[in-house]
């Protein structure tokens, strides 16, 4: 610089001219640079720009690559749904004919149903009516037997009565104590006239329960009341007691008649006990005699109507007393030896 | 089972010698009171089957008023076992009811019913003499 300095302090008009070209030139000069620098930083830029774009462009490119996957996929799947709706369609219309098959076979079955409710009904009546008829005869059979029975007891009192006033009419003279023998023997052939006839009436109507609330124990003293007892047996009432709903009346003639049965059991020489047990919603009550037992043939038949081992008797006393005990909604069984008859008895009959 | 041990001074040709089975005290006594009223002899008199059996070995009644229910031996089992060693033994069945007929036959002379009529009990007794 400083020998261009010392050459511009020669300067000549051309070298003026010179000069201002070479001022021009530096000027240019660095305005090339100037420009060189602001391109290679443009470059830079558009370098960077281009990289920029190209991993845009790659980017792009990928997710148009997977679009495209994606459109392919869909595509498959679009052709699966095709098969698939055809097969459905295919399967609807199948399904109709199916469905159709299917009403027509349950109009069928709707209609055998009818049918089979028809004749059940038609068969359930027959059954009825067959049953009805069977326990009518089966009636029939006991009320026969039993009208048999009763013409035949009621034959021996008959014959007593008549044969009694056959001669008392052929002996018009006759003592007191005599006539007084003869009213006797009415009297005890009335007797068992009644008491027949009147046991044949409870066996044949079932009245109905008149319920309330009483003590066993008073039922019980009741039942024992109406009997007489032989002096040699002994009776063993409960000291406990329990009330239940029942028919007393009912229950007293049930107590009385068993009682009655377990004293003749004693030949009139020996013991009756009777216990009360308290069983939740149930009571049970069991008579027990010293007697010598009942046979095994009579403990089968002992609650059968008519079936007696007496020589009096109607063969209905037990057959009541079941009756009875089962209006109650109870059970009445036996076991021996030693005979003991247990009722079991609901405490609230329903 | 009671016997009447009187002997009987009859000549035998018109009193009737019998004997009575029932179990029914009543029926028995006054039958037998009344029979005795029109001349039949009772002998004696049981209440079963098998009293029935012993007094007719004992006393060979010409009649055996029999009963045919009865406790333990029944008028059945009196008629067999005397059919057995008196087979024209003359046994008249007096009876309650009308079955006997169906299960006896011929094996009794006559069936009365009760309640006893005497004229029965003659019109069989004349039947049975007659026939015998």
């Amino acid at each position: 610089m400083t020998l261009q300095s010392k050459e511009s302090d020669i300067k000549s008009p051309d070298e003026w001219m010179v000069s201002d070209e070479l001022k021009e030139l530096d000027a240019a000069e660095n305005e090339l640079v100037e420009k060189e620098k602001h391109l290679t930083m443009l470059t830079n830029e558009s370098f960077s720009k281009m990289k920029e774009v190209s991993k845009i462009n790659r980017d792009l490119q990928n997710r148009i690559k997977s679009l495209q996957e994606l459109s392919a996929s869909l595509n498959r799947k679009n052709d699966e749904l095709k098969i698939a709706n055809k097969e459905l369609e295919r399967k609807t219309i199948r399904n109709d004919q199916v469905s159709l098959e299917l009403k027509e076979k349950l109009e069928r079955v709707t209609q055998k149903e009818k049918e089979l409710s028809l004749q059940r009904d038609f068969l359930a009546r027959r059954l009825d009516e067959t049953t009805q008829d069977l326990v009518k005869a089966e009636k029939f059979a006991i009320i026969g037997e039993l009208s048999a029975r009763l013409a035949h007891d009621l034959r021996n009192p008959l014959s007593v009565i008549k044969n009694t006033m056959d001669v008392m009419s052929a002996k018009q003279n006759m003592k007191i104590e005599e006539r007084l023998q003869h009213i006797a023997r009415f009297k005890r052939a009335v007797q068992r006239m009644s008491h027949q006839i009147d046991d044949v009436l409870d066996f044949v109507k079932k009245t109905e329960m008149v319920l309330h609330t009483a003590s066993l124990r008073s039922i019980m003293d009741n039942a024992i009341n109406v009997i007489l007892i032989p002096p040699n047996v002994k009776i063993f009432l409960p000291s406990n007691d329990v009330s239940i709903m029942c028919d007393s009346r009912k229950l007293e003639a049930v107590f009385s008649n068993i009682i009655l049965n377990a004293i003749q059991a004693t030949n009139d020489n020996g013991e009756v006990k009777i216990r009360i047990m308290n069983i939740d919603t149930h009571v049970k009550i069991e008579f027990e005699d010293t007697g010598n037992g009942i046979p095994v043939t009579t403990i089968q038949k002992i609650f059968d109507p008519l079936f007696t081992t007496k020589q009096t008797g109607t063969g209905l006393g037990l057959s009541i007393c079941k009756n009875i005990v089962e209006q109650h909604g109870g059970t009445i069984t036996v076991q021996s030896p030693p005979t003991i008859f247990t009722i079991k008895l609901p405490k609230n009959v329903m | 089972m009671s016997t009447d041990n009187q002997i009987s001074t009859d000549n035998g040709h018109l009193e009737i010698r019998a004997i009575v089975v029932d179990d029914d005290a009543d029926v028995r006594e006054i039958f037998i009171e009344l029979l005795e009223m029109n001349n039949i002899k009772v002998v004696a008199n049981g209440v079963n089957g098998k009293e029935a059996v012993e007094l007719y070995k004992m006393h060979h009644p010409d009649f055996v008023f029999l009963d045919y229910l009865m406790p333990e031996y029944d008028g059945l089992y009196a008629i067999e076992k005397i059919r057995e060693f008196d087979p024209h033994g003359k046994i008249i069945l007096v009876s309650g009811s009308h079955f006997e007929r169906n299960v006896l036959g011929d094996t009794v002379k006559a069936i009365i019913k009760k309640p006893i009529e005497m004229n029965e009990i003659f019109k069989a007794i004349n039947k049975i003499i007659l026939t015998t």
